[in-house]
């Protein structure tokens, strides 16, 4: 557990942008967001966990301890750190690199060679790079060392201050997927700077939006933000069309299973388990229960599908496409596994409120 | 120590200080000889390295020159004109100039062709001849380097005209190499002393007219 | 133009003065370097010294190397301790500037991650910036290697030996063979050093290939 208390700094000859009495707190295993415009402390407060820089005033604890009172070296070697640009030591190999806070540790060699092969499978690497110069990588490829250099150790805290904001937007979007797979996996307390209110919104299980004067305007789960901003400042932050946002950190498999008319292709009415969306169309499957296309009255029409890892952003938007306003979902071998229309939809994103209020 | 105390009086004996073997005689013999030679190398250096750079030709010629210049011993350079044109002022000047040459001829080329392609670019752009972008755009910008040429050139002269005291120059290193002959240290290290401060008295002009014109500090090139 | 069989004639005195020439070099190079490491660290503990550092050894560089020697003087007299006392001092000089450019051009991001991840001050500069480094070390000793070999020359000036005798010998004797000889043995020495500390250099910083 990470707890600010009452944080206090100034910057020598910029007062309008100090930190003052910030105090919250950050549990362990959760992955939270740090957002705001430049200059509102997201980052200094960041480095101020690792204090790599120190507050003027109050206290940084760190399961329990305090910073002040500890010895910093070791702490920071416990805590993984990863910044905008890659900093590899480019005198290193990318397998020296990545060994870094092992050897300041004293392991012992083969498990540094053993953790090294772990991290190169996890991080995505091409074994072939280790024994590369860091200049000789791609951006994308640095900003993956950098990443395994700081879970070398296996911190249980992983700090991160803008780190893929200078890569290029496909690579980013991958980066930022395999991020969420390695949280889901790994349970590290992560917090990472970013000023990109989508990455926020997609890597956080909490976020923590800054006002100018390092001032924490709202700190709760993305949904929440989303519904209820707690300022005209969030609001203008979170940007437009927050409801679209919310649909994008849904899944389809999040939603409640709902039915339609089924028929067999000899025409026989199949039984449905659960309520009927109300439409005209009925849905013709074959004998494994593949959908093969709508029927109403003689006339037949196209099938589209929806699988269950894709976000409710990409199925309204798929809703706009469909004549019938309906999406048949499928299991991961085609097999029919319900349907959504957009009514569905909506009523998620209410319910999805009701739910989360009730926390 | 006594020899310092010796040293001292030295600078209190006024006969040191004028008449033709004096201080005041000498210091200005050294600077003619400084200052004729940078003006003359500087006519022949800059145009040469602002057309070699303007064209980005004979880079490498140049740059080996510059090398070359360096590893000649300047001693070895003035004692072998004097022996191979005479005994007077011509061979020694030919010397100096060609010793200082290479500086500024290398440091203006490298400023003009590595000034910044973005801003010449615009210039060009916005209408402007080649011969405006290059006065002034391309000069302009290669002024921090063309300064620490003259810079670099004008300390290598004051330290060659020391040592060519040796070959027959008069100037200050006169004291030195008479003093050494004559066994009269405190001249020598009077006249060491004069030496000193006449070259970080140059520093210091040349760095505050850097930081003056140039609105920045360049330390001394070379 | 030149006179080889006085030059073979006096073969061994050309190849004594040549050795006494590259001893005093080296010797030099030398101590310079181990002076420069010291300076190095007293930087790094005092970061504010360094740009006095820089200043200082901007503006003894600028004296006349002759005038130099000269003012060592009082303390040394005329042995070849003035001479390697100065010839230190020109290549710490030299050295110094170069290294003090190099530790300001450090890339500041890689010191930070090397201080978040939990590196000791000390582990830093023996892990880090002692490599980062090494590129203005060696374009430095390449400096101070052909400068020097230059500068033994003057040191004739004061008696001491070095190819620069062979220089007054010729001017005395008024006999051109001895000055061509010297340069172009001074010449080959500066190659010779530029080269080699290149190649030294070269091996030693693979990672920037």
């Amino acid at each position: 557990m990470i707890r600010l208390e009452k944080i206090n700094k100034t910057y020598p000859g910029n007062a309008q942008h100090a930190i003052s009495s910030l105090s919250f707190t950050i549990n362990d295993g959760e992955f939270c967001t740090f957002v705001g415009p430049s200059g509102c402390g997201k980052t200094t407060t960041l480095r101020m966990i690792n204090q790599l820089d120190i507050p003027d005033s109050g206290e940084v604890y760190i399961q329990g301890q305090a910073l002040s009172s500890a010895d910093i070296i070791q702490v920071r070697r416990k805590i993984g750190f990863v910044m905008q640009s890659p900093a590899l030591f480019p005198h290193r190999t990318v397998a020296e690199n990545i060994a870094t806070v092992p050897r300041l540790l004293g392991w012992n060699k083969r498990v540094i060679a053993e953790r090294i092969d772990e991290l190169v499978a996890l991080m995505s690497l091409d074994p072939l790079v280790l024994k590369r110069y860091p200049h000789q990588l791609s951006g994308g490829q640095q900003s993956r060392v950098s990443i395994a250099r700081a879970l070398a150790a296996d911190p249980p805290i992983l700090l991160m201050d803008e780190p893929f904001a200078a890569i290029d937007p496909v690579v980013r979007d991958k980066l930022q997927s395999e991020m969420l797979e390695l949280q889901s996996r790994l349970h590290k307390t992560i917090i990472l700077v970013t000023h990109d209110i989508n990455e926020a919104i997609r890597l956080g299980d909490r976020m923590a939006i800054f006002q100018q004067g390092g001032r924490l305007a709202q700190f709760d789960t993305p949904d929440n933000i989303l519904a209820h901003p707690a300022s005209d400042f969030v609001r203008d932050f979170i940007g437009p069309e927050p409801n679209l946002k919310r649909l994008g950190m849904m899944r389809v498999s999040d939603l409640p299973r709902h039915d339609v008319l089924l028929l067999s292709q000899d025409a026989k009415p199949l039984a449905a388990e659960y309520s009927l969306l109300s439409q005209p169309y009925a849905l013709v499957l074959d004998s494994e229960w593949r959908p093969q296309h709508w029927l109403h009255q003689g006339h037949l029409a196209p099938v589209r599908i929806a699988e269950e890892h894709q976000s409710l952003r990409q199925v309204y938007s798929d809703l706009l496409d469909v004549p019938q306003g309906v999406l048949v979902r499928v299991t991961s071998t085609g097999q029919y596994a319900g349907a959504i229309d957009s009514h569905l939809l909506s009523n998620a994103l209410n319910r999805h409120q009701e739910f989360t209020r009730h926390d | 120590m006594g020899v310092i105390i010796e040293t001292g009086l030295w600078f209190l004996d006024a006969s040191h200080w004028t008449g033709d073997l004096g201080l005041i005689t000498r210091l200005l013999q050294h600077l003619y000889y400084v200052l004729v030679s940078l003006a003359i190398a500087f006519l022949i250096a800059q145009p040469l390295g602002i057309l070699f750079g303007y064209w980005k030709r004979g880079g490498f010629l140049v740059i080996n020159l510059f090398n070359i210049g360096q590893a000649f011993p300047a001693l070895g350079i003035i004692l072998l004109c004097i022996m191979l044109f005479g005994f007077n002022d011509i061979p020694v000047f030919i010397a100096l100039v060609a010793l200082s040459i290479p500086p500024m001829l290398t440091n203006t080329y490298v400023g003009v062709s590595h000034a910044d392609q973005t801003l010449c670019d615009a210039a060009k752009a916005m209408g402007m001849t080649p011969l405006q972008s290059l006065l002034q755009v391309r000069i302009p910008l290669a002024m921090p380097l063309i300064f620490a040429g003259i810079r670099t050139a004008l300390l290598q002269l004051i330290a060659t005209a020391v040592v060519a005291a040796y070959a027959g120059l008069d100037g200050l290193g006169r004291f030195l190499i008479d003093g050494l002959g004559q066994r009269d240290y405190p001249q020598v290290i009077a006249g060491s002393i004069v030496i000193s401060l006449l070259a970080m008295g140059c520093e210091l002009l040349m760095a505050g007219l850097a930081k003056r014109w140039l609105h920045l500090s360049t330390p001394a090139a070379g | 133009m030149i006179d080889w069989v006085w030059t073979l004639d006096n073969g061994s005195m050309i190849v004594e003065l040549t050795l006494q020439h590259l001893q005093m070099v080296v010797l030099s190079l030398a101590l310079g370097s181990i002076l420069t490491a010291l300076m190095l660290f007293l930087a790094i503990i005092w970061p504010a010294l360094s740009n006095p550092l820089m200043t200082l050894s901007s503006v003894l560089f600028t004296i006349p190397s002759l005038a130099l020697f000269i003012l060592l003087l009082p303390w040394t007299g005329l042995s070849i301790t003035t001479s390697v006392i100065g010839l230190t001092l020109y290549s710490l000089l030299i050295l110094l500037r170069n290294v003090l450019a190099g530790m300001q051009k450090l890339p500041t991001e890689v010191l930070e991650s090397a201080r978040a991840l939990g590196y000791t001050r000390f582990g830093r500069f023996i892990d880090i910036e002692i490599f980062l480094i090494l590129p203005a070390l060696f374009a430095g000793l390449r400096i101070a290697s052909v400068t020097l070999v230059g500068l033994v020359i003057v040191t004739a000036l004061i008696g001491q030996g070095g190819l620069g005798q062979l220089m007054i010998l010729g001017f005395n004797q008024n006999f051109l063979t001895p000055i061509f000889i010297s340069l172009g043995l001074s010449l080959v020495l500066s190659l010779l050093f530029d080269l080699i500390i290149t190649r030294v250099g070269y091996h030693l910083t693979g990672w920037t290939r």
